[in-house]
């Protein structure tokens, strides 16, 4: 009755007219954006980005995305890979973040990291962007981590069509993406999306020894992306290839004068839905990494005298094959799953020095990793809902590593009350080893540990969340204790660590939403360690705005860091990222942009062992962007 | 005074549909198409639409395509042509180009509502001025 009364009262006004169809339209895309459907409230603190806050950052590869995350450090190692920190805590291990592309994982598993391969992937096939902080996989059922980055690429449902993207900057970067989807009948789908890129970076120069070392971190990829779907089948083929330039390399002295990472990562990834909430994943992944270092004054490596040449081979190949069961009843969902990944690595490496010292060495193993897993959320009131996770993995080595159980388990809560929600959780979990830690025969270039435990993790999240009509306030805070720490020996070993660690992390957000197309979100994070230690800037403030006006996109972002000491002695000064774009649409089709990142040159900077010099981590540019939909 | 009705109703609305702008748009499109109808005469063949549908004053749900007044088309290509038809698929709305009076359907990433002036004036409709930016020769 209430229904049809409002109904009826809203339509007897004359009000609705097409003046706020307009209006009514761009609501209905909000409304109805995909990642509504795709994120998770209790999975962890979420930060999100969608389809329309990408398209106004003109973010054009996933690492746009990644240092707009609040709390979340980017880092740029000597060797040219990217990695993550978290306030006051520079050390995190490589296999802390997992990166997964709609369902699949594709994290390498060699390295365990996502970003070391994919991190700077083009992303203009990708919808939307979820980065879950303090999560676990229990929610997600793949492989263990705290940060989870899940990407989920466009539907072709909703494309019908083609984008054509080109950008250039300032420093001779080009930049092209292209991509075309169809609906061909109502059960038969594709999408196809490829880029290419010649990314320019800013080039340092490092003198040592009256030699002058230049310090190249330019890159050039290729990304080729694919799905069809027929009925309740997708089937995906992904391929990105990347060749890097080594930065400053690993040398003692930092003066490199060549070598490079090419690598390709091409998987296939089937899923199929069968009625009744059963899916169905089937996965083969092939990983090459070819890295090369080049140092006249020295590479320090274990078991070996200083090399000048220093020449890896990878390759990974993985399979993997998941099933997943839900079901649902009146107040209750149970998810129950299980996977089973089979990981085969082959490693080959060349390392030599102008003394005529050279060793070559080759290696394999073979991980069977297989889960299961459940989790239970019971709604006891409308309110009101309670969450309960539980999941073992297990490791299982073809040679010399040892065999291991891990156990997880996740329990906690949701309660609204008016336009409050508390959220709290506790999560036992472990941060995986990667492979490269336990197994490598011959331990060079580095020791890898056989008997090597994981790290332990104990995770304390709570949450209070104030959203009224404009506004959206929370206070989020997160500890993680943990045990079994992983460190480097001087000797290049890796060990586990007697001692435990705590850190605290808290987190203010507060938003506001002026309309449907303009919005503003500020961030301040706090991370404090139980120790004292710092090795990373310990408070971090990230201002947002979205906006829209007329024909005109914007987006601005200031990224506040404060000093700190550096784990290598450097004293870092506290910094101001700030980047800014501009998008003119001069059609509903045909757009031009500019866009111009870490403005000021006063964003974050890295430091690095065995040189006294700080590089920004973000380089100064400026991008321009025409974008043609068709 | 419109306006203080319209905010009356805006918490009903919410607690109606999960899609609220959705609803607001159907309802907008049914009560224009039909300016003096009393009881509009819907029928669909995807029944979610039929559901919310059902929700809009003045809407009644009918399962026979005879008593129709607007046929609201998700995939049914075995439809008579003569009559309303409007699609609510980017594919179903090139099958019925020719006759279709319009379409909400999604292209280019975005929400699109398509009114076709051949079509339309085929059926002796006429929107009011506010809706000829939405309204093409083609599709």
């Amino acid at each position: 009755m209430y229904k049809k009364l409002s109904l009826f009262l809203f339509l007897t006004t004359s009000i609705l007219n097409a003046n706020n169809l307009k209006t009514l339209l761009d609501g209905y895309q909000q409304e109805s954006q995909l990642s509504n459907i795709t994120k998770r409230d209790s999975a962890g603190f979420l930060e999100l980005f969608t389809r329309s806050d990408l398209e106004k950052m003109q973010a054009h590869s996933l690492m746009d995305v990644l240092q707009a995350i609040p709390g979340l450090y980017l880092q740029r190692a000597a060797n040219n890979l990217a990695s993550a920190a978290i306030p006051s805590n520079a050390n995190l291990p490589l296999t802390y973040t997992r990166l997964y592309i709609n369902d699949h994982d594709v994290t390498s598993s060699i390295y365990g990291n996502a970003s070391l391969i994919w991190g700077e992937m083009p992303i203009d096939d990708i919808d939307h962007i979820e980065v879950y902080e303090s999560t676990s996989s229990l929610e997600f059922g793949g492989e263990n981590a705290a940060i989870i980055i899940r990407l989920y690429t466009k539907k072709a449902s909703r494309e019908n069509g083609s984008k054509l993207r080109v950008g250039v900057d300032d420093l001779g970067s080009v930049d092209s993406s292209f991509y075309t989807a169809k609906l061909l009948n109502n059960n038969l789908s594709y999408f196809a999306f490829a880029n290419i890129n010649n990314i320019k970076r800013t080039l340092y120069n490092h003198t040592y020894n009256n030699h002058n070392y230049n310090y190249n971190s330019n890159r050039e990829s290729y990304n080729v992306y694919g799905n069809i779907g027929y009925k309740n089948w997708h089937f995906e083929l992904n391929v990105y290839k990347k060749n890097n330039g080594d930065f400053m390399g690993i040398g003692t002295h930092k003066t490199p004068t060549g070598g490079g990472l090419h690598v390709k990562h091409a998987y296939l990834n089937i899923t199929k839905k069968f009625q009744n909430h059963l899916k169905l994943q089937l996965s083969y992944d092939r990983v090459n990494y070819d890295r090369t270092y080049s140092d006249p004054n020295g590479i320090r490596v274990a078991n070996a005298p200083l090399l000048n040449h220093y020449a890896t081979n990878v390759t990974d190949n993985n399979y993997a094959l998941s099933i997943t069961k839900k079901f649902t009843m009146q107040n209750n969902t149970l998810l129950l799953g299980s996977f089973y990944k089979h990981k085969t690595f082959h490693a080959d490496g060349d390392y030599t020095n102008n003394l005529r010292y050279r060793h070559t060495n080759s290696g394999s193993n073979v991980l069977s990793l297989s889960s299961i897993y459940g989790e239970n959320k019971y709604n006891v009131t409308q309110n009101f809902q309670v969450v309960g996770s539980l999941k073992e993995d297990f490791f299982r080595y073809e040679k010399e590593v040892k065999s291991d159980n891990e156990f997880l388990a996740r329990a906690g809560f949701i309660y609204k009350y008016n336009k409050y929600k508390f959220k709290a959780f506790y999560t036992k979990g472990y941060v995986p080893l990667a492979l490269y830690q336990v197994y490598n025969p011959d331990n060079i270039p580095y020791k890898a540990n056989p008997q090597l435990n994981t790290m332990k993790t104990g995770i304390y999240t709570t949450a209070v969340e104030y959203k009224a009509n404009q506004q959206d306030i929370s206070l989020e805070i997160a500890q993680m204790r943990a045990r079994d720490l992983i460190y480097k020996t001087p000797t290049d070993e890796w060990k586990n660590s007697s001692a435990k660690y705590v850190e605290t992390i808290y987190q203010l957000n507060y938003t506001y939403k002026f309309n449907l197309d303009n919005k503003i979100s500020s961030s301040f994070v706090y991370g404090r360690a139980n120790n004292g230690t710092i090795t990373s800037s310990p408070f971090n403030a990230l201002v947002k705005s979205f906006n829209t006006y007329k024909k005109f996109d914007f987006y601005n972002a200031l990224n506040y860091k404060t000093a700190y000491t550096s784990r290598y002695g450097a004293d870092m000064k506290s910094s101001v990222g700030f980047t800014s774009a501009l998008k003119y649409h001069y059609s509903e089709n045909l757009s031009f942009g500019i866009k111009g990142e870490n403005i000021f040159n006063d964003g974050a900077k890295e430091s690095y062992q065995g040189t006294n010099s700080t590089i920004a981590i973000v380089d100064q540019k400026v991008w321009a962007n025409m974008e043609y939909l068709f | 005074m419109k306006k203080i009705i319209l905010l009356l109703s805006i918490p009903f609305l919410l607690l109606a549909w999960d899609m609220q702008y959705e609803l607001k748009i159907y309802a907008t499109l049914l009560h224009n198409l039909f300016p003096k109808k009393q009881s509009i005469k819907v029928w669909s063949d995807d029944a979610k639409k039929e559901d919310m549908l059902s929700i809009i004053s003045g809407v009644k749900i009918v399962k026979n395509i005879k008593n129709a007044d607007i046929l609201i088309v998700e995939k049914d290509k075995k439809l008579p042509k003569k009559k309303l038809i409007f699609a609510i698929n980017y594919l179903i709305f090139k099958y019925y180009e020719k006759d279709a009076i319009g379409g909400f359907y999604w292209k280019e990433g975005r929400p699109n509502i398509l009114f076709l002036r051949q079509n339309l004036a085929k059926h002796h409709i006429k929107l009011p001025s506010e809706f000829n930016e939405f309204m093409e020769n083609r599709l």
